[in-house]
């Protein structure tokens, strides 16, 4: 199996515990969300977080009555603790994509116990981190002048503004991230349906599962689009913080203007989103005993990560200053001197604190081991990331060019109860998460137990017993209504499915057979027949008409339809028109990947004979089922073909 | 002019708007609700015949200290919203001072008394002219015992005849003249010198060595805007090839005057007669020999000597308000000794009209104490808050049975008064004044009175039971000799004044030349001095209720909304201050806490407190703002003394600042030479430019436009007065922020006067630096807005649309400059009626979250658009002016078409000492500078 082809079973066997199994998986992480009663200590957490976010409500409503005048800013400094707040955000935000994204490509099986929940966090922390450039305009209600569309006046948005850019790439980050994070929860939401008691919770996930049942054409669909996705995910988050680095770097401001900064911001957004990873998961693996999925060697892992890139994030700090230094430009030696000395110094020298120097600790095996020290540690770093937040906006802007215009920035108490506010608001977004969602995700790992006793059963083929037992048998009958009906065989293993589906093919070579399985089996899809997976062509479609579409239109405003002067370029400055087309080509070929998805697997569709099936339920936890559609005259037949493979039981439906 | 309005204590919205209908604009239109019974005449350049939606300029007159400056009201549809210079007028030439500017909205100011006060209760004329009645009765038959009557300086001669009048009426009554900055020393030092009360009046433009001796000529009230634009014109390298003026000042703290002095001596206010006597020797004027300076005085003192010397007939040595008047008969008298009499000084008889017996305001006070007076008119004065502490004046009130108060505010003395009556705006009245040369002013109204305000002309007619009672009619009969016919009066109405009305030169003889002046060291030598100075934007306090005023940063120290103690850093060292330390001053037994600011450039053991804060009842906008400066004035020592304990406490007080940073850190935001240096070398104020070619451009060059405008702004000429910003204000309806949002670094205007400090701090050059939009021609803040909120047009200008701003604000951050204003709060008062009627129509009222920053006056350009358009023309040279161009005294802006090679702005730009700010960034800016040159003394050390 390539996805541990490099890796040894041992290595494997410590990112799960080796006593798991599908079932327990099932019971363990469904039980969070379906079973285990609300403890105080969630309810306490989430009574606190709720209050910060009512503050953050009454903040924005006092806000948008008085005006942004509420905050501390001032002219020089127009942009202080909400673009610091909207920075450190959406940098949490890339942590978990990248997880959950750029751990997928690569395929490193640690992931998966760690990228359900760390794309969560990214959804959060980008939609808490999306509100901030609303609020901070002078006229919030207006946010939506950044969007073209046809309007009598020909007014369109002005495309060479990094922060045009930056409204793109938030846009498509937060819909990318989230049909991404969705799409991805589809067969754990098929499976807490299939195992919700209430009837009121069935009916929510069941909604929200879209129908998904397992087929193994649709597994096959699942993962050429999650890989794909995945393939776009990345390059759209590297692409998104160099957009909000370009939110500064594209001003002439000295200690903004710098190409260091897209880099720069990536390995600080990378800092501060596996920091808060490790914030969530930590306590979470304690509270909700998860123990046996997000191991002592994720958080390892985890933290050897954090160091690396933390490495990178001091090194830019370093090539800032030498930088500075060795241009020998005057308002660049003067902006790193006060950066280093000025009025902000403290600023500076706590980040190197939390940034630099405590994450040093990380270098010691015993650092590394044990969650108090990580947690305090990644604790600093979402406080150093902050800190250094505030010092790139606010020391640049309090002492720039004009010296007459300096002047200091004083955070008001309204600054703090937006940062406290936002953090409420991602608490209780994520609190609701825990108890709503899976926060493992169970197909993946479930998929990686398979993997792992597979390599296992190789290794020891004795094992494996080919003797028939005797199959259950039942009869049922679906409602007239669903003209429906065959043999469905239930089996207790992906190989005992797969061999099913071979032999049956085989023998009965014109069969409809559809194989069901709680998680994508490798080449199940294929033995089944040939099948269309048209996903790739639809999403270039898809990022071609995002891309040129974009790229047209900018040229078509600013070239043709109104053509102004802004700041002496020419109106069609198409170097300056590519970043909103990127992050279009983007988001276009993803929702055009994802719509290609449903469609193909004929998705969503909430009611389906199979789902009538008593033991079909469990498709979606443990159990392996083939499904021969057949004539019930013709029933004999295939019940012998498939009593000999020796299913666990058989179930022939009529209607 | 009878009352336009029933009595009520409320103005609502009805009689407001009948007051706009009966505005003078509309007199000749019929069927108006309440025309002015009488007629006005526009200015004679304005087009005949009003045109709805275009504004009309009339000619009146502002009195300042009581003389007066010829203005231009500019009216739309009957509303006066701005004040521009009469062109024509001698103590104008087309600019004005920041008080001018502020006229406009203290005419709308909503705190203005409206109503007629009896006893504190409303009231109206008529009960008031019933109880005038009986009293006048009793009048008549005592000749006017136990009446007295007080007032301001007054220049105007209709108010003159008139109290001339009263007093032949009434023998027993007297006539007192209050003016808490006066000019009092400058007339007893020409009655010292020369026998004989006169006006002195400088002649600068004629002059090229000036010795400022604590004088403040540039600010001075009667005539600094004509000061300073002849000392600009004999500054100015291009106008004075070769020759231009020197200026050496000596003074305790730092004025505007002294910051334009090419040489400047920080020295306490006392040791200043010093200077003048060591130089007296030095000229030969019979001068003891005894010398107490200190070798390096003395050498200044020698050097200062020669260079007079050498430019006899066209030197000036001035001396300064606050020194006593031996100094003054001492200035005068080495002014003869240097042949400058009638060269560069001359002498009018007095200007203003004095009580003939020198009935003072010390005697009116003993006589109100010692019980005797039955009736005070206190006459557009507020001696409660301005008199000298020693005087108690408001105990004086008490003791008077009958006071009558009338003032434009219900102040401090009204308080205190039986009867307070309202009085007409100077735009609401018709009167007359002399300005600083002599020259009668006429002052016509714009607008009927708001409220029940009569003119102090028709008050005083109403009270000594004239027969004419009409303002107008009043004034009209004084210039009737003078006038006869209507055709003159119209004429002198249209030009706002009687021509060739200047008091001639007096021949003058020197009597005394006031050596006797005392220079030994006096008790209180080596202790603190305090100097109490008019507040250089409210001034003696008449202004405090003016947000605007309030809100301009005051020239040296960029402070608002307060006065501060001004200490040198030296004191401030020893006494271990820093800004905002709150000291106790001690001065003769009485105490204020006042915040304290460091001054550099103040001489050691000097401490400044400024007039006019502090005020208890004068409105919304002043009460309990700042520290009573008054409260240590002493009859004796009006302009300071020495004795001063200053005791550090524990206390704070957040000064509203809108300048923090002072050194110009190299980067030569206002670049200097010499005169001799540049003569030698123009091209060296730009030496240093990255560019100094035409600045290389990835994009292709944009198609210019029909015109392209841009700015030159004379650093040579400026003086940093900031009549710019508050013109800005009028003009453009920015909006007062107040005293919290400027401590938050929140203040909106559009063009500010930066102020940098070069040089050691106890005596450092300072430059002034006033900083509009700079219309990038590569602006910087086009190109990071998202929503094209901010772009170019054809012409060059960097609009701002304030419809499609959004509010990023990133704009500002990335404006080098930093001249962009935002509107963090709802700034503009859109609740006071009134002071929706004071804004230009031409010009939006932006909403809270928008960007805003200069236009260059963009709707001044757009009507001249139109009218070349009409006359199928293109626009000429000068045709646009914007309002800070307009304002400015120095004529230090220069506005045009750039492309226009012949053009002012365009010559301004083709001098070698023109530079953009800046320049490396590449942001090729339309506004300009240029340099700021310094005439040196070779014998002198540079300081």
């Amino acid at each position: 199996m390539s996805q541990i082809g490099t890796a040894s079973s041992a290595t494997v066997s410590t990112w799960v515990s080796p006593q798991e199994t599908a079932t327990s998986v099932t019971q363990t992480i469904g039980a969070i969300t379906l079973q285990r009663p609300f403890g105080w200590r969630w309810l306490a957490a989430l009574v606190f977080a709720a209050l910060l976010a009512l503050l953050l409500t009454v903040g924005i409503g006092y806000l948008v009555a008085t005006g942004v005048g509420i905050w501390g800013l001032n002219i020089p400094v127009a942009w202080a603790f909400a673009i610091a707040d909207y920075v450190w955000w959406i940098a949490i935000g890339m942590g978990g994509t990248f997880i959950s994204a750029a751990l997928y490509l690569v395929r490193k099986p640690w992931r998966t116990s760690l990228n359900r929940y760390a794309e969560a966090m990214t959804v959060f922390a980008v939609s808490v981190s999306g509100l901030f450039p609303i609020l901070h305009l002078g006229r919030p209600w207006f946010f939506y002048w950044l969007f073209p569309y046809p309007n009598v006046m020909n007014v369109w948005p002005q495309w060479r503004s990094s922060l045009e850019w930056d409204f793109f790439a938030i846009v498509a980050y937060l819909i990318v991230s989230i049909l991404y994070w969705y799409i991805g929860m589809l067969p754990d939401l098929a499976c807490l349906r299939d195992r919700a008691a209430a009837p009121g919770r069935a009916r929510f996930y069941g909604l929200l599962a879209l129908g998904w049942r397992g087929e193994a054409r649709h597994w096959a669909r699942f993962e050429t689009l999650s890989r794909l996705l995945a393939g776009l995910a990345v390059p759209l988050v590297f692409s998104v913080h160099s957009m909000v680095a370009l939110d500064f770097s594209e001003a002439l401001v000295p200690g903004w203007h710098s190409t260091l900064f897209p880099p720069f911001f990536v390995a600080g957004a990378l800092f501060s989103g596996f920091a808060m990873v490790m914030v969530l998961g930590i306590p979470m693996r304690h509270y909700l005993k998860l123990e046996a999925y997000i191991t002592e060697r994720h958080l390892a892992n985890m933290a050897k990560l954090m160091l690396a890139v933390g490495l990178v994030v001091d090194y830019s700090y370093l090539a800032d200053i030498f930088t500075s230094f060795y241009s020998m430009d005057r308002y660049e030696v003067a902006h790193t001197l006060n950066r280093l000395f000025g009025a902000y110094a403290w600023v500076f020298w706590c980040t190197i604190l939390f940034n630099v120097l405590s994450i040093q600790l990380l270098w010691f095996r015993k650092t590394r081991a044990s969650p108090a020290a990580l947690m305090t540690i990644s604790l600093g770093v979402l406080a150093g990331m902050w800190l250094e937040r505030f010092m790139l906006i606010v020391t640049p802007l309090y002492e720039d060019f004009t010296p007459s215009a300096w002047g200091m920035y004083y955070p008001t108490a309204w600054d703090f109860a937006f940062l406290a506010g936002s953090i409420g608001l991602f608490l209780v977004l994520y609190l609701v998460f825990v108890r709503l969602l899976p926060v493992v995700s169970m197909f993946e790992l479930r998929k990686l137990l398979h993997q792992l006793r597979e390599r296992k059963d190789s290794a020891s083929r004795s094992s494996s017993s080919d003797v028939p037992g005797r199959a259950a048998r039942s009869h049922f009958k679906l409602p007239d209504s669903m003209a429906s009906c065959g043999v469905l065989a239930e089996f207790d293993s992906a190989d005992a499915l797969r061999h099913a589906v071979g032999s049956v093919r085989r023998q009965m070579p014109q069969a409809q057979l559809e194989a069901y399985s709680p998680f994508p089996v490798e080449g199940l899809a294929d033995s089944l027949g040939t099948y269309r997976d048209r996903i790739a062509p639809w999403m270039l479609l898809g990022a071609a008409a995002g891309g040129l579409g974009t790229l047209a239109l900018e040229c078509y405003a600013a070239g043709w339809n109104y053509p102004l002067n802004v700041g002496g370029r020419p109106p069609v400055s198409w170097p300056a028109f590519l970043p909103p087309a990127i992050e279009m080509t983007v988001l276009i070929a993803a929702v055009f990947g994802v719509w290609a998805m449903l469609r193909a697997n004929a998705l969503p569709r909430l009611r389906h004979p199979l789902f009538e099936l008593v033991p079909f339920e469990r498709a979606s936890a443990d159990r392996f089922f083939l499904w021969l559609p057949t004539a019930p005259a013709q029933f004999d037949e295939p019940l012998a073909l498939l009593g000999t493979l020796s299913p666990l039981r058989l179930t022939e439906v009529s209607a | 002019m009878p009352s336009l309005t029933p009595a009520s204590s409320v103005f609502n919205r009805r009689e407001f708007l009948q007051s706009l209908g009966g505005s003078v604009a509309m007199a000749a239109v019929a069927g108006c609700s309440h025309p002015p019974q009488t007629q006005i005449v526009p200015y004679r350049r304005a087009p005949i015949g009003q045109v709805d939606g275009l504004p009309r300029f009339f000619a009146t007159t502002l009195k300042r200290s009581g003389y007066a400056h010829g203005v231009l009201v500019e009216n739309h549809m009957g509303r006066p919203t701005k004040v521009e210079g009469n062109p024509g007028h001698p103590a104008s030439l087309g600019a004005t001072d920041i008080f001018a500017q502020a006229s406009v909205l203290q005419l709308w100011d909503a705190d203005r008394s409206q109503t007629v006060l009896q006893s504190g209760d409303t009231a109206s004329w008529e009960v008031f002219e019933n109880a005038w009645l009986s009293r006048a009765r009793q009048f008549d038959s005592t000749g006017g015992a136990g009446l007295r009557i007080l007032t301001g300086t007054i220049t105007s001669p209709t108010l003159a005849a008139q109290l001339a009048g009263l007093l032949r009426k009434y023998p027993q009554a007297r006539w007192c003249v209050h003016e808490p900055v006066n000019t009092d020393n400058v007339r007893a030092g020409t009655e010292l010198a020369f026998a004989m009360r006169l006006s002195p009046r400088l002649r600068l433009d004629r002059a090229k060595r000036v010795l400022a001796l604590d004088a403040d000529f540039l600010c001075d009230p009667a005539a600094g805007v004509r000061y300073a634009h002849d000392f600009a014109m004999a500054r100015s390298p291009e106008l004075q090839a070769g020759s231009p003026v020197r200026l050496y000042a000596v003074e305790s703290t730092p004025t505007l005057t002294g910051a334009m002095a090419d040489h400047r001596l920080a020295l306490e206010s006392r040791r200043v007669a010093g200077i003048a006597r060591a130089l007296a020797k030095q000229l030969g004027v019979n001068a003891p020999s005894e010398n107490t300076l200190e070798p390096g005085l003395a050498r200044w003192v020698k050097a200062v000597a020669a260079d007079l010397q050498g430019h006899r007939g066209e030197s000036l040595i001035v001396v300064g308000a606050a020194q006593p008047p031996q100094l003054h008969a001492l200035g005068f008298a080495l002014n003869v000794a240097l042949g400058n009499l009638n060269r560069t000084v001359d002498f009018s008889e007095l200007v203003e009209s004095r009580p003939p017996d020198d009935y003072a305001l010390a005697d009116l006070a003993a006589e109100m104490h010692g019980g005797g007076l039955d009736t005070l008119l206190v006459l557009d004065a507020n001696p409660a808050y301005d008199a000298p502490v020693d005087l108690m004046f408001v105990e004086a009130l008490r003791r008077v049975p009958h006071v009558v108060h009338a003032g434009l505010y219900v102040d401090e003395t009204a308080e205190h008064a039986q009867w307070h009556l309202p009085l007409a705006h100077a735009f609401e009245a018709w009167s007359d004044a002399r300005a600083f040369d002599g020259t009668v002013s006429l002052a016509q109204p714009l607008i009927a009175p708001l409220y029940q305000g009569r003119s102090t002309h028709e008050l005083l007619a109403l009270l000594a039971g004239d027969d004419v009672l009409d303002g107008r009619a009043l004034v009209r009969r004084q210039w009737q000799a003078a006038l006869p016919d209507e055709a003159s009066w119209t004429a002198a109405l249209e030009g706002g004044l009687i021509a060739d009305s200047s008091l001639p030169a007096h021949t003058v003889e020197l009597h005394d030349n006031g050596l006797s002046i005392q220079t030994q060291p006096g008790p209180g030598e080596g202790s603190l001095e305090i100097v109490l100075a008019p507040d250089p934007t409210i001034g003696d306090g008449q202004w405090a209720n003016s947000g605007w005023l309030q809100e301009l940063p005051k020239p040296l120290t960029q402070l608002t909304w307060g006065n501060a103690a001004l200490v040198s850093p030296a004191l401030a060292a020893s006494e271990a201050l820093s800004n905002g330390d709150v000291v106790e001053l001690t001065l003769a037994g009485r105490t204020v806490r006042a915040p304290v600011w460091v001054m550099p450039g103040q001489a050691h053991r000097t401490v400044t407190l400024h007039l006019g804060y502090g005020r208890r009842r004068a409105g919304h906008n002043a009460d309990a703002r700042g520290v009573d400066a008054y409260a240590l004035r002493n009859l004796h020592a009006l302009w300071g003394a020495s004795g001063l304990a200053i005791r550090k406490t524990t206390e704070r007080f957040e000064l509203a600042s809108t300048q923090h940073h002072f050194k110009m850190e190299g980067r030569d935001p206002v670049r200097t030479a010499t005169f001799a240096g540049y003569e030698r070398d123009p091209q060296q104020i730009r030496a240093g430019d990255v560019y100094p070619q035409k600045p290389p451009s990835l994009y292709p060059p944009v198609q210019p436009g029909e015109y392209a405008w841009g700015m030159s702004i004379d650093l040579n000429a400026c003086i940093g007065c900031k009549a710019c910003t508050i013109a800005c204000q009028a003009e453009n309806n920015i909006p007062v922020v107040g005293a919290d949002q400027v401590r938050r670094g929140r203040e909106m205007h559009w063009i500010r006067v930066d102020r940098y400090y070069e040089g050691p701090p106890e005596n450092p050059r300072t430059y002034s630096q006033p900083v509009p939009c700079m219309m990038c021609e590569h602006a910087p803040c086009e190109l990071v807005c998202p929503v094209d909120a901010t772009v170019h047009d054809s012409e060059g200008l960097n609009l701002q649309v304030y419809n499609r701003c959004v509010g990023t604000r990133f704009c500002s951050n990335n404006c080098p400059y930093k001249v962009r204003r935002f509107n963090f709060l709802k700034y503009v008062d859109t609740d006071a009626d009134t002071l929706k009627a004071q804004r230009n129509p031409e010009v939006t009222v932006r909403q809270r979250g928008v960007m805003e920053k200069c236009t260059y006056c963009i709707q001044r350009i757009a009507t001249a658009h139109i009218e070349a358009d009409k006359a199928d023309r293109r626009i000429r040279d000068g045709e646009v002016i914007t309002a800070c161009q307009a304002v400015c005294p120095t004529q230090a802006i220069r506005f045009g078409d750039t492309q226009d090679p012949g053009s002012q702005v365009s010559e301004a730009k083709a001098l070698a000492r023109h530079y953009v700010l800046l320049e490396e960034l590449n942001t090729r800016p339309r506004t300009g500078y240029l340099a700021r040159l310094r005439n040196l003394n070779p014998e002198l050390q540079d300081t």
